[in-house]
């Protein structure tokens, strides 16, 4: 096992898929209703800037090339310190998982699966993800390496598609006395690419750091493309006005395209089906983060990892069943993200100068 | 410690089968009902004179309703699938003379209790994935199609390609019609719009998905009116939408130009009258079509010029005789008069909807918001008055390509 290592083409695919995620169910409305027709480009803005916290993160892993996450901040800031860092983070992750798990079991029991209890389609997402997390790491770079090209080509099929119901006009007028919405959507924007952090828990287990790196930021670049790509195409074919109050308007998208030949029809079974891997994918990743974090607060033990991982078959159920309305998830699923904001413009940068005076002094002694 | 680990084993696997075979959503085929057309009507009360059977019927097609009195009735068309005609022909059974369709009435004043007091009437689950038209009267459209629509939409099984259609009086008659080619007059009705690219007077717009993004965005918009027979459906006009209520028929005439100012005449037929020919006419069959909509503003004053490029064959000659005379200069001729005839119908529709119903239809308001959005915020609250006042010149440059085979 000690010799295995990740390949740089499995970190690309594991970046892609600790952004991408259930998100781009609700990427268009969300922004949509905050930016109105320009929102795609708050969006972009937001990628920028996911770039921009993105670079910073990778000199802090490169201080430290044989350390995850938890084990640097650890290190860093000292036990007690380090641990009332590290909090947010752990409750970051776990939400994280728990609530795209939950938003998207929601949409494939409003889309597809109408009678199925909401806890059956959680727990077994759930314990797919428990499965490979206990093969470990490998096994996960490995099946997602696998899922990420069913993911990508799904996407783009939904693209080229819909770009027969486009109308150009509806995304003009471009930045027409709606330059402070578009910069007030940023941050939120930024807020849909959360997760730029998981590449931490897996970038020990790189033998080639420098391509690692390459792929990683490269890796960042696919979510952003399709986030901002759906948002122009949500906004050309649905408008402004009906995108306010679509729920989910790439699924919706998805249902809206027709062929005179009857094959294509019902194309958003097929769609969902093809978003079950990837909503599977970034909850592996986070499932992985979360058993990380947690076995490095308590200090368990490697020997005990597997009873870890069998709590979390119990713990992200429950988180994701608690709330008892779609209204409470999306809410939910929004204040997460501003934990986000907190750990990537604090936390993050803090451990981060910490860590480069620490390696000072040691460099001077 | 073995044994154990082997019985755990074994009760996983088991614990799985249970739970993660099979499908909670099971629903056997034959148990599903395939709506494939709904109809919306507005409630009227029931005559009392229908005797025995009818009178029966009239009663199970009325729903209790706990608050409010009913306010539409809706009607499903059910195909009846062991008479359809693939089942007949392996012998399954003779339909001749039975109806193929199920037609089923319901009043109340919210669909969803009126589709669930149906399950009452049928051993059939009704199932909307394959829902193909929408029929609405224009009773229910003159109240109001946002007050009705909402269950359409959200219904997770109706499909937004669902096309719609406008019928004026009872929308029930529509289903009940029996084609003469297809099984089902859902079916037939649904396939008619295909021509639309060989008849400019078929309205191009009108399904689901593009209603509500209309309604949501507040433009005005034409949907199809049907007119049916015993046994033939026809699409003649259309109803002009303004702001959810339905505002006034375009004729068939209207629809052509309404599809040419959106860009989207694809097709049909341009008729003129050369000078020299007082009783003949020249028809022209259009091949191509590009129209561009801008929006001008001078002095403060909104305009529009609207540049229409027609490219098509010389098709036909009605009383007149070239006798070999279609030369360069008779084809000039023609395509000027084509382009006058062009103009004038636009002419005449542009100002009947100016005038008559002042109803954007064209969607002249949404080009000012994307294109010129300044003046658009000065103006926005009092398009209608600007509306009807609107400087519209359309200009109108038309090709003819080939001539077919005679000279």
């Amino acid at each position: 096992m000690d010799n295995e290592k990740l390949t740089p083409s499995q970190i690309f695919v594991i970046a892609v898929f600790s952004i991408l995620g259930v998100d781009i169910l609700v990427v268009p409305h969300d922004m949509v209703s905050l930016a109105d027709q320009d929102a795609w480009i708050s969006l972009l803005l937001g990628g920028v800037l996911l770039f921009l916290g993105a670079i910073p993160f990778l000199y802090l892993l490169n201080l430290y090339p044989d350390k995850d996450l938890p084990q640097i901040i650890l290190q860093v800031a000292g036990k007690w310190i380090g641990r009332i860092l590290f909090l947010p983070i752990i409750v970051f992750v776990i939400m994280y998982a728990a609530m795209s798990t939950r938003l998207f079991a929601q949409a494939l029991k409003l889309f597809l699966v109408d009678k199925t209890p909401l806890w059956i389609l959680v727990i077994s997402l759930v314990v797919v993800a428990a499965y490979m997390v206990y093969k470990d790491v490998f096994t996960l770079g490995a099946v997602l390496d696998i899922l990420f090209p069913i993911t990508i080509v799904s996407l783009l099929i939904l693209v080229v598609l819909s770009l027969q119901n486009i109308q150009l006009d509806r995304i003009k007028p471009i930045l027409f006395r709606n330059t402070k919405n578009v910069i007030k959507a940023i941050l939120p924007g930024y807020y849909h690419f959360a997760g730029f952090g998981a590449i931490s828990y897996f970038m020990r287990f790189v033998s080639d750091m420098k391509s690692a790196y390459k792929s990683y930021l490269l890796g960042l670049g696919v979510p952003v493309f399709f986030y901002v790509i759906t948002t122009v195409i949500c906004i050309m074919v649905f408008g402004v006005p009906p995108l306010k109050v679509i729920v989910y308007p790439t699924l919706n998208l998805s249902k809206s395209i027709e062929f005179e030949a009857a094959i294509l029809d019902r194309l958003e079974s097929f769609m969902a089906v093809f978003w079950i891997s990837m909503v599977f994918s970034s909850l592996a990743i986070f499932y992985y983060a979360s058993v990380r974090n947690l076995s490095e607060f308590f200090s368990i033990p490697n020997q005990y990892r597997t009873y870890v991982i069998w709590a979390h078959i119990l713990i992200l159920p429950i988180i994701a069943l608690i709330p008892p309305s779609s209204i409470i998830v999306f809410e939910l699923h929004e204040k997460v993200k501003y934990i986000e904001v907190l750990i990537g413009f604090f936390i993050f940068p803090i451990i981060t100068a910490w860590a480069v005076i620490k390696k000072k002094r040691e460099m001077k002694q | 410690m073995k044994k154990l680990k082997l019985s755990i084993i074994i009760l996983l696997i088991s614990v799985c089968l249970l739970i993660f075979t099979g499908c909670w959503d099971r629903k056997d085929i034959e148990d599903r009902g395939y709506v494939l057309g709904i109809a919306v009507d507005s409630y009227t009360p029931n005559d009392s004179q229908a005797k025995g059977d009818e009178e029966k019927k009239q009663e199970f097609e009325e729903t209790q309703t706990a608050i409010g009195e009913p306010l539409y009735e809706m009607t499903v068309q059910l195909p009846i699938i062991k008479r359809s005609p693939s089942l007949a022909a392996s012998g399954a059974g003779s339909s001749d003379g039975q109806p193929k369709t199920w037609q089923i009435t319901q009043t109340g004043n919210d669909f969803i209790s009126m589709e669930r007091e149906m399950e009452s009437r049928t051993s059939l689950t009704l199932y909307y994935e394959h829902l193909q038209v929408l029929i609405l009267s224009d009773k229910v459209l003159k109240d109001g199609l946002n007050n009705m629509i909402d269950f359409f939409l959200r219904h997770r099984e109706m499909r937004t390609s669902v096309s719609l259609f406008v019928a004026e009086g009872s929308a029930k008659k529509i289903l009940d019609v029996v084609p003469q080619e297809e099984d089902h007059s859902s079916t037939y009705l649904f396939e008619l719009p295909i021509n639309a690219d060989k008849n400019a007077r078929i309205a191009y717009k009108h399904n689901l998905g593009e209603a509500m993004n209309c309604l949501r965005s507040g433009d005005a918009f034409i949907l199809p009116r049907v007119e049916a027979s015993k046994d033939e459906i026809k699409i003649t006009g259309g109803a002009l939408i303004k702001d959810g209520k339905m505002a006034g028929w375009a004729d068939e005439l209207d629809i052509e130009v309404i599809n040419i100012l959106a860009d989207e005449y694809k097709g049909g037929t341009v008729v003129g009258r050369l000078s020299g020919h007082d009783e003949g006419i020249i028809v022209m069959e259009v091949t191509d079509s590009k129209t561009k909509v801008t929006p001008i503003i001078k002095d403060g004053e909104l305009s529009f010029d609207v540049d229409v490029k027609v490219k098509g064959k010389y098709a036909e000659q009605v009383g007149v005789t070239s006798g070999g005379r279609v030369d360069k200069e008779y084809i000039k001729e023609c395509e000027k008069e084509f382009a006058r005839t062009i103009e004038r119908r636009c002419r005449i529709t542009i100002e009947k909807m100016q005038k008559e119903y002042n109803v954007d239809v064209f969607q002249l308001s949404r080009k000012v918001r994307t294109q010129k959005p300044a003046y658009w915020e000065e103006v926005k609250d009092q398009w209608d008055e600007i509306f009807p006042n609107l400087d519209i010149n359309v200009r109108a440059d038309v090709t003819i390509q080939l001539i077919g085979v005679m000279k």
